[in-house]
């Protein structure tokens, strides 16, 4: 029979025994804590594969939101490099503008895109905008397509809401996108988007994601109100940054205000005041030298048919919206500048 | 340099780690110490060098003041006292220029009128730990209960990284005599398992537990400050998932520095135990930062007194050691009411416990019953106290707590604003009729934070703490053992960390 085993200071100390049995598992436990790690890995990748098979894999997790992840993904699938036209913005831009009628119009020099996402306010559509000039050296205009709901809560959401570096490499230079997977994780929002692959986007969670060719996504559920909106200036200073920025580099930037919708206006604004107000103040933000105004609500009176909410208007909408902008650039005199027939 | 970044991770922690190990085994003793206070040096220095050599001269300045003092003591020189006074004033003086000075000339511009004109300055990383760790080992030096330590094993003790920039304050007598302990500097499979799973279990709580508590607390306070009207549902949302967030945040703080050191053979004390599941405010304060505790106890209440000068004056010892706790923790009004707030609840408690004791009730009577209620009560005061805390301004802290009270009704027009967005409004409507599977999903993401804040009040109020379950000697819970299973999920548990940290925040108690 052994005796019975003291404690030495520091098995007290620790807590647990120091025999040389429990050393021999602890061995063990790290050697099978490095295979784990590594099993695990192998599971995920799997796991992903096999998703990616079923059609529900989600986009790379770059914001971990799926509306702008999914446009992150439409962009690393189009070959970007004659980009000569961007059209940015938030959600408002993303379902206002289709570039079509522009492709039409200016013939095979023009090469347009809508990169526009979901969600963002001024600041972070600044953000995206300068992320996006970094990598597409070809773009001369810049059309923007905003909406009084961009420009608030800019000192509460994070300007800078991704990675430049990852979203560069998925992005710009194509490359894989499995460490996004790993590194960006987010169980609430990739489970989410597994089971629920038609719910890209928060606005309408039934409506799937259906993008053209020049990334615009069409709009049409029923008129709503929806809440009002209270501007901050801090998107202001975030506009008129990203105005002289693109000023220093010499890029047209077309700056479109949707019209206001008649219902909201009726119960937030009736006189119209705040309305005018931002209209003016972001006019007056603008850098003189590159930038144009088109300001919709001066010449489109439409009803609330015309929208989907005060930031999105109904895709049925969208042509006559398209064809007022073509109007009105050339009423300006703003030449879009081409790239040369090869 | 963060615990929860890829660089400390996957670059600085295996480097230093297997250096370390190298060198002990193959060089010295000497040089592994030396080694590691140099890569506590890099540690400390990867968020701004410049501060580097504030650091360095601070543990240069009370590592001579701390040889004269141990001197006088063995030679009961009259020096002593002049000189620990000088000792301790410096490393003050030097807090409170960093720390103080801008809310010292603030409040006195606004009650007198006169501009010091100081300069905001920035505070250096860990000020507050490191300063109180040398104030201790002084005190101890005057007191003749340090020894002469040399150079690189004192400069290790102040700098080691684990515990360098937000604790636990480490005593001098737990720490140095381990740097002599030869087996440390050994690569200890045991000591690494252990330390693997204490990092692993804090490094949860702070990316999957703390880091997403946050994101219910911060708006509700952010909109506290703004002024708006916010119901009794939100405000207690806000403060409770901000109860929780501190609790997981900094204890998962401690948790790593415990495996971190670990890993390295060296045993830090545990900063908490269980703090939500304190019966009273005395139990409360012997369960949360620990070590901030005894430092306060030991250097501050004891040296003013303590119990020994009678009721009244241990009352105000008392009152006084929580309001520099207080001070210590912030450089703000908020700081110091929560202090005052804690040393009201401690002199209740002293004073409930003494009126107990006179009516025939001793301590340790009561029903499990009462124990359950006293542990809710003790819950309640605390989440007051944190209201203050965490607040931007007094005001603020008022309103909020205002709104907790039912001051603006149980549920506002705006209370589904700050936590359901406008789809999960819809799918809510949806609800009534027959809903979708997308509803049905909407619906629970909406209301997920509820059952997240309930999960973890149940985990903080009744469940096992890291060091109960990873190294205590209960086993009516399934605790961890060195096997395949537990490194499973410690594996699991590492890599589900290492996904959340992409946007690495920092931890809260950095600021102080």
């Amino acid at each position: 029979m052994k005796p019975p085993r003291t404690e030495t200071t520091n098995e007290l100390a620790s807590g647990l025994p120091e025999s040389s049995a429990f050393i021999k598992q602890a061995r063990v436990h790290n050697v099978v804590l490095i295979v784990s790690v590594l099993v695990f890995l192998v599971i995920w990748a799997s796991g992903l594969k096999i998703l990616e098979r079923l059609g529900r894999l989600p986009a790379p997790p770059i914001t971990a939101t799926n509306c702008i992840d999914e446009k992150f993904k439409f962009l690393h699938e189009l070959d970007l490099r004659q980009v000569n036209m961007l059209t940015v913005g938030s959600s408002a831009a993303w379902r206002s503008v289709d570039l079509r009628p522009f492709k039409r119009h200016y013939g095979p020099g023009l090469h347009p895109l809508n990169a526009a996402p979901c969600y963002l306010r001024m600041n972070q559509i600044a953000f995206l905008t300068n992320f996006y000039l970094n990598h597409l050296p070809n773009v001369r205009t810049v059309l923007g397509v905003f909406t009084m709901r961009d420009f608030a809560e800019c000192a509460t959401n994070p300007t800078e809401f991704f990675d430049r570096h990852d979203a560069a490499r998925y992005v710009f230079d194509k490359a894989p996108s499995w460490h996004l997977y790993v590194k960006n994780f987010r169980p609430r929002s990739f489970s989410k988007d597994v089971l629920l692959p038609e719910m890209p986007i928060g606005d309408n969670g039934q409506e799937a994601l259906n993008v053209d060719g020049y990334g615009w996504w069409p709009y049409h559920i029923e008129p709503e109100v929806r809440d009002d909106v209270i501007m901050d200036p801090n998107c202001l200073r975030a506009l008129s940054a990203v105005s002289k920025n693109l000023a220093r580099r010499g890029v047209r930037f077309i700056v479109v205000l949707l019209p206001p919708m008649p219902s909201w206006l009726e119960r937030y604004d009736p006189n119209g005041v705040r309305d005018r107000q931002y209209r003016q103040f972001v006019a007056t933000a603008l850098d003189p030298s590159q930038a144009v105004v088109i300001d919709a609500a001066k010449a489109l009176r439409p009803d609330d048919k015309y929208f989907t909410d005060p930031a999105h208007i109904h895709s049925d909408s969208v042509p006559s919206f398209m064809q007022f902008v073509l109007v009105e650039i050339k009423r300006a005199g703003v030449q879009l500048v081409l790239n040369r027939a090869l | 340099m963060l615990f929860n970044s890829y660089a400390f991770i996957f670059g600085f922690l295996p480097l230093t780690l297997a250096v370390y190990c190298l060198l002990g085994q193959m060089v010295s003793a000497r040089a592994a110490l030396l080694w590691l206070t140099t890569a506590s040096l890099f540690f400390y220095g990867w968020w701004d060098p410049a501060y580097l050599a504030l650091l360095a001269a601070s543990i240069l300045f009370n590592f001579s003041i701390g040889l004269l003092l141990t001197r006088a003591a063995q030679e009961s020189r009259p020096l002593r006292r002049p000189l620990l006074v000088f000792g301790v004033m410096a490393n003050l003086g030097l807090l409170g220029y960093y720390k103080y000075s801008e809310f010292f000339s603030a409040n006195l511009a606004a009650l007198t009128g006169i501009d010091l004109q100081l300069q905001a300055v920035i505070l250096p990383l860990g000020i507050s730990f490191y300063t109180f760790t040398q104030i201790a080992y002084l005190v101890d030096a005057a007191r003749g209960e340090a020894k002469e330590y040399n150079p690189i094993s004192y400069s290790l003790f102040v700098t080691f990284f684990p515990h360098l920039i937000a604790g636990p304050i480490i005593h001098h007598r737990q720490v140095m005599p381990q740097f002599s302990n030869p087996a440390i500097f050994r690569f200890n499979h045991t000591n690494f398992a252990v330390g693997i799973t204490f990092f692993a279990i804090g490094l949860s709580k702070k990316v999957v537990f703390a880091d997403t508590l946050a994101t219910y607390s911060s708006p509700v306070f952010a909109a506290a400050a703004d002024g708006a009207s916010l119901s009794a549902i939100e405000a207690w949302t806000g403060a409770l998932a901000y109860t929780l967030q501190l609790y997981f945040d900094f204890s998962g703080y401690s948790d790593m520095a415990v495996g971190l050191s670990r890993m390295f053979g060296i045993i830090l004390p545990f900063n908490f135990n269980s703090p939500y599941q304190a019966v009273n405010i005395i139990d409360f304060w012997r369960r949360w930062h620990m070590s901030l505790s005894a430092f306060l106890r030991d250097y501050l209440y004891f040296s003013l007194g303590g119990n020994r000068l009678g009721k009244l004056r241990r009352y105000i010892n008392l009152l006084l050691t929580m309001l520099l706790g207080g001070l210590w923790h912030g450089a703000g009004w908020t700081f110091v009411v929560w202090g005052a707030l804690h040393g009201g609840y401690l002199v209740v408690n002293h004073a409930w416990h003494a009126l107990r004791v006179q009516v025939g009730f001793p301590l340790g009577s009561g029903t499990a019953w009462g124990r359950g209620i006293a542990r809710l009560f003790t819950l309640l005061a605390v989440i007051v106290g944190w209201v203050f805390f965490r607040a931007e301004s007094i005001d603020a802290a008022l309103k909020l707590l205002a709104a907790m009270g039912g001051g603006n009704g149980l549920m506002g027009p705006e209370t589904s604003d700050l936590f359901i967005a406008h789809n999960q409004k819809l799918a809510f409507a949806r609800l009534t009729a027959w809903p979708s599977i997308a509803d049905i999903a909407m619906f629970m993401l909406a209301v997920d934070h509820w059952f997240i804040i309930g999960g973890l009040l149940f985990v903080a109020m009744f469940a096992p703490n890291s060091q109960e379950w990873v190294t205590g000697r209960q086993t009516d819970f399934p605790r961890w053992r060195p096997s395949p299973f537990w490194a499973s999920v410690t594996a699991a548990m590492l890599l589900l960390c290492v996904s959340q940290m992409s946007q690495v925040s920092e931890f809260l108690y950095f600021q102080f």
